[in-house]
């Protein structure tokens, strides 16, 4: 197709494009024609290029002769105030809105690394202080930690102590039901009437549930009561005997998990009982 | 200490090519400028007095349009020629100045001034060329009705939208369109062989 076979409304467009009259609706349409066919690019041009001719015709002006003066004298002016570069065009300086923009720009570059220059020490700083508080924090919990060593270090001496100076009977204890899992020993220390109890899996309880701890004695004809208690993390476990029988070496003995409220006459859910002694 | 212009341009620039002069120019050579300017200087000026009918305001403009082209030369010699160039970055600056002036008192200082510009005997397009092109587009217009001429000529030289040209020539905004369109179809059609 050639320029001359271009549908009349094409041209329409082009022109209309050139003179800055195009509907919205015609500037989709020439966008989708540029799109379809970019060759007709050249022909746009042309109409642009016709539309610029108009000056051609106007009577001729000329302007002052000392313009050209001007305008080289700014030149000049420009290039004796910047050192050239090689391969570049030095920036002229021709007023004195030049120089107030060059000035703008300049101040806002500075301005700008200034600004990016005291983000980043904010920026470094705000790290600093996060790494230091983390730091801190680390610190705090590592003191934590050698708090509750060194508590568990005193529990395990006392109970050491409490095991070398008394007469004590020591039962393996083994879990049942829900807590099957669980696993441990207890001993009772007829010297201090308390007991000592390292159990595993045996979890804490509801505010109003407590374990007890139950022993077989021949002086009884029942279990006794021997005490309660509560777990926490693994940790051994004292409790007081309430009374000097539950000492003395039992047939078994056991634990079971009762309301705080409950009657010491009888013992609730059973959860862990002694393994007989070996041998 | 600034060095003054010269006044004498080597030989060799008088008979270079626009694009030739223009490489010189972005190498840093203001002889070139200078003879891209001499070469233009009137183009450019007629225009920008064109639209700004002030002399002092057409000055400034010039200085700011031929140290626009030192500065950051954008023009790309493969899209058109520089004399097109220059007088489409001359237009819209002089438009946007236009605009920017207080369109309302300008444009009635112009309506004015073009008023007693079309009462002289001897009208631009019909004075003598400085040139073959200048020739060829005044006899192109010459071809165009006289209110395509004058429609073609408010649309580009007063940066007036299509609805003010309606009013202005109390014409229907269709036939504004249509003729202002027409009459650039043929102008083309015209000067084909120019651009």
């Amino acid at each position: 197709m050639t320029r001359s076979d271009f549908p009349e409304k094409w041209h329409d467009l082009f022109a209309g494009y050139a003179l800055g009259n195009l509907t919205p609706a015609e500037q989709a349409e020439l966008a989708q024609l540029l799109q379809a066919t970019p060759d007709l690019q050249q022909t746009l041009r042309e109409y642009e290029a016709a539309l610029a001719q108009l000056p051609q015709a106007l009577d001729p002006q000329v302007p002052r002769s000392d313009l050209e003066a001007r305008i080289l004298e700014a030149v000049h002016t420009a290039q004796a105030s910047l050192p050239p570069e090689p391969n570049l065009v030095t920036a002229p300086r021709f007023n004195h809105r030049y120089w107030w923009a060059l000035g703008g720009a300049i101040a806002a570059g500075i301005w700008l690394l200034l600004g990016l220059d005291n983000l980043r020490l904010r920026q470094t700083l705000t790290l600093q202080t996060q790494a230091l508080k983390a730091t801190q924090q680390d610190l705090s919990l590592a003191n934590d930690t050698i708090q509750d060593l060194q508590r568990q270090q005193d529990q395990a001496e006392t109970v050491l102590t409490s095991l070398r100076d008394s007469q004590k009977s020591v039962y393996a204890l083994e879990g049942t039901g829900d807590l099957a899992t669980a696993a441990g020993s207890v001993v009772t220390l007829a010297g201090e009437s308390k007991a000592i109890l390292v159990a595993h899996n045996l979890p804490p309880l509801p505010a109003d549930q407590v374990y007890r701890f139950w022993a077989d004695v021949e002086t009884a004809e029942a279990l006794m009561y021997c005490g309660e208690f509560t777990t926490q993390d693994n940790e051994p476990i004292q409790w007081s005997l309430p009374s000097v029988a539950c000492t003395a070496p039992a047939a078994q003995v056991l634990i079971t998990i009762d309301p705080v409220t409950a009657s010491t006459e009888s013992g609730g859910e059973l959860v862990m009982h002694s393994l007989p002694a070996p041998g | 200490m600034h060095s003054k212009p010269e006044t004498i341009a080597p030989n060799w620039l008088l008979t270079a090519s626009d694009r030739e002069l223009l490489a010189a120019m972005q190498q840093g050579q203001v002889e070139a400028l200078r003879e891209i300017y001499r070469r233009y200087e009137r183009l450019v000026y007629a225009l920008a007095y064109k639209v700004l009918q002030m002399p002092e305001e057409a000055e400034d403009l010039t200085q700011e349009i031929f140290l626009k082209l030192w500065q950051s030369p954008n023009y790309n010699p493969d899209r058109g020629t520089l004399s097109t160039y220059l007088c489409l970055i001359t237009r819209s600056r002089a438009i946007d100045r236009l605009r920017s002036q207080g369109a309302r008192h300008r444009l009635v200082q112009r309506w004015h001034h073009a008023h007693s510009d079309s009462s002289k005997a001897n009208p631009p397009l019909e004075q003598a060329s400085l040139g073959e092109q200048a020739r060829r587009v005044r006899a192109a217009l010459a071809n165009l009705s006289p209110a395509e001429q004058e429609i073609l000529e408010i649309a580009y030289y007063e940066g007036l939208s299509q609805s003010q040209i309606a009013q202005r020539l109390e014409l229907p905004l269709g036939t504004v369109k249509t003729r202002s369109r027409q009459a650039l179809k043929k102008l083309r059609r015209l000067l084909q062989d120019l651009i």
